[in-house]
């Protein structure tokens, strides 16, 4: 279950493990009830500092997506497809809305995609 | 025992160098980089913590307990610069002189890190490469269970290749839960990967002490042509040049620089160096 | 405490072949002169237990030690305890050196000199008080200056020059001895008097030595409390 943050990124690094967790979660990489690996020893291995760990567990779990249990851990929760499902809905939501306004303004199915696959890359990066 | 280490308002006066109302702390569980130019008072600190030198004011407490409780260095791992072993001692020979002192310590423990560390225990200290001295410094410690470590310099003198391994065994000490190292060091770039908070200390005062993360992305390195008039009261240790300038400045303020600015993250040393070259200019 | 003398002794490993040159230097005066074994042990001893201290030159002890948890009574306790110890020691082997090679020389001529010296327990014991002595004054003399200021800086007044002192005086003494017949009756008449009055003279010794060492700790105690690292 790799995990890769890099320190020169403009986005902070709690911010980039979170999105990596919450990404594997979702899919479906990180099943229901598995152990996470600690706070620390994630710390560890990527070499950024406990706090940085630590926020990015305590949002992930603000949003539902893991529990914790004292002395034992943290573990992802058990409604990720719940999760999943919520988010495929406003993505829904969202691509409704680009349809839209994309026939409005006389764009074709193929200008929209490209258009749909400029700004997935774009925000990769 | 929530703070592994409190300091309040040190004082100590030296004839030429006083170190005024100091006081930082150190949570459970945490890294903290004690940084600063030569000279600004971090290796007093730590021996005012130890009662290596007695300071003139201010609390100590270490691990819940007052410094002068002697118990506590029972779990403390202190190194300065280097272990101050005899010369002459073996491996060996310090684990025999030292090991009655320590309630917790492991023969096993000691033994495997010997070897893990590639030290022979019967060979003597001064033939010890630098690098190694500290390793067999940090083997004693990791042997006897210490809560906290209190190092001064640990990595100065190493090559990149001896620095990174020493990094690697602190940073597995941090692992398990109620560890805490104090790391004083005036090479930044080792607490970029391994400190979460940073107490930046100069000229005998504490400047800053919060999380690391915090202070390197509160900060930019600003350069450019010609600096604004109303930018100039933000810029810290501004440096003018005939092709343009350079400082640091506040994230908040960056806002409506030319569009000609280049502006990078941070990094500690950047931090540190600017706000010296300030505090040296005004 | 005993933990503590343990790496006292650790500590001052490098210098553990010295110890040789006490046996060495007990032969070679003994031979001469048999009463004053005891007193060169004693001496020798004293010096040896320097040795803590003189390390300082070879890795910082004292720091080590304040890393460790130990109190600076502690280190005082264990220094002063180790000197003791070995002084102890010292005093026992050269009490039955002294026995034997009294028996054993007596009425011989070695190097043209003839052994007429009988080591009864009136002299033994007052030439053991007589040693603790020297022992005390030179520990006061040596040891709170060492504490105060480490062996680096203090090495000059609070070790070569008590020892240097203390050899030259013997010197005097001995030199007095042989070529100053008026010294040499006078002093054999308080030996006599200390041999007829044996308690006394080791109560007023041994008080003496107490006294002087009661002193030294004290002294030693306090300026080690207070010393900057």
């Amino acid at each position: 279950m790799p995990i890769i943050v890099s320190l020169q990124s403009d986005i902070p690094a709690y911010e980039q493990i979170k999105v990596q967790i919450k990404a594997q979660i979702l899919s479906g990489e990180l099943s229901a009830d598995e152990p996470l690996i600690s706070m620390r020893q994630l710390a560890r291995d990527l070499r950024v500092s406990v706090i940085t760990t630590t926020r990015a567990y305590g949002d992930l779990e603000a949003e539902g997506l893991i529990y914790t249990v004292q002395g034992r851990g943290c573990f992802v929760k058990g409604n990720a497809d719940m999760v999943r499902e919520q988010y495929l809905r406003s993505v829904d939501e969202a691509l409704r809305v680009v349809a839209d306004k994309g026939k409005a303004a006389g764009l074709s199915l193929t200008h929209l995609q490209k258009r749909l696959e400029d700004t997935f890359h774009e925000q990769r990066d | 025992m929530s703070n592994a280490i409190e300091v309040k308002n040190l004082c100590k006066h030296y004839p030429g160098f006083a170190l005024k109302n100091v006081s930082f702390h150190v949570p459970n569980g945490l890294c903290c980089g004690f940084v600063g130019p030569n000279g600004a008072g971090k290796t007093t600190t730590l021996k005012a913590m130890l009662g290596m030198t007695l300071r003139d004011g201010g609390e100590i407490s270490l691990l819940g307990k007052p410094d002068d409780e002697v118990t506590v260095k029972e779990e403390l791992g202190v190194m300065f610069d280097q272990p101050y072993f005899q010369e002459d001692w073996t491996p060996l020979d310090v684990e025999k002189g030292i090991k009655p002192f320590y309630r917790d310590w492991d023969d096993g423990e000691y033994r495997r890190y010997l070897s893990r560390f590639g030290l022979d225990p019967k060979k003597k200290f001064k033939t010890f490469s630098r690098g190694m001295k500290m390793k067999l410094g940090l083997a004693v410690h990791l042997s006897h269970n210490a809560k906290l470590l209190l190092l001064d310099e640990p990595t100065g003198g190493l090559d990149p290749v001896a620095r990174d391994e020493v990094l690697d065994i602190l940073r597995e000490y941090m692992v398990s839960d109620n560890r805490t190292i104090l790391f004083s060091t005036h090479i930044t770039s080792d607490l970029e990967r391994i400190a979460d908070l940073i107490a930046y200390i100069s000229n005998g005062e504490i400047s800053f002490f919060g999380e690391k993360d915090e202070l390197t992305s509160s900060y930019c390195v600003v350069r450019g042509g010609t600096l604004p008039e109303d930018k100039r009261k933000h810029a810290i240790g501004l440096r003018e040049h005939s092709s343009g300038y350079e400082c640091l400045m506040a994230l908040e303020h960056i806002g409506g620089l030319p569009s000609d600015t280049v502006t990078e993250r941070a990094t500690i040393d950047d931090v540190v160096v600017y706000m010296e070259r300030r505090s040296k200019g005004a | 405490m005993l933990n503590m003398i343990k790496l006292d002794w650790i500590g001052m490993k490098v210098y553990h072949k010295r110890f040789v040159i006490i046996p060495l230097m007990v032969c070679f005066y003994g031979i001469f002169n048999v009463p004053v074994i005891i007193p060169i042990v004693a001496f020798c001893m004293l010096n040896f237990s320097v040795n803590p201290f003189a390390v300082e030159e070879k890795g910082k002890l004292d720091n080590l030690y304040l890393t460790l948890p130990v109190t600076r009574k502690a280190i005082v306790n264990a220094r002063f305890g180790l000197s003791l110890l070995m002084q102890c020691i010292g005093l026992a082997a050269g009490t039955v050196i002294t026995i034997i090679l009294s028996n054993v020389l007596y009425g011989r001529t070695v190097f043209h000199y003839t052994h007429t010296f009988k080591a009864d327990f009136a002299v033994i014991f007052l030439l053991i008080c007589g040693s603790l002595l020297l022992y005390a004054v030179m520990n006061l003399s040596i040891f709170p200056i060492l504490f105060k200021i480490g062996y680096a800086k203090g090495k000059m007044f609070g070790f070569i020059i008590p020892v240097f002192a203390v050899s030259i005086m013997t010197g005097v003494l001995f030199t007095m001895w042989y070529s100053h017949n008026g010294f040499r009756e006078w002093l054999l008449s308080v030996i006599e008097w200390s041999l007829a009055h044996t308690v006394w003279t080791a109560l007023i010794l041994l008080g003496a030595s107490a006294l002087l060492l009661a002193v030294s700790y004290m002294l030693s105690r306090k300026v080690y409390a207070k010393r900057e690292f």
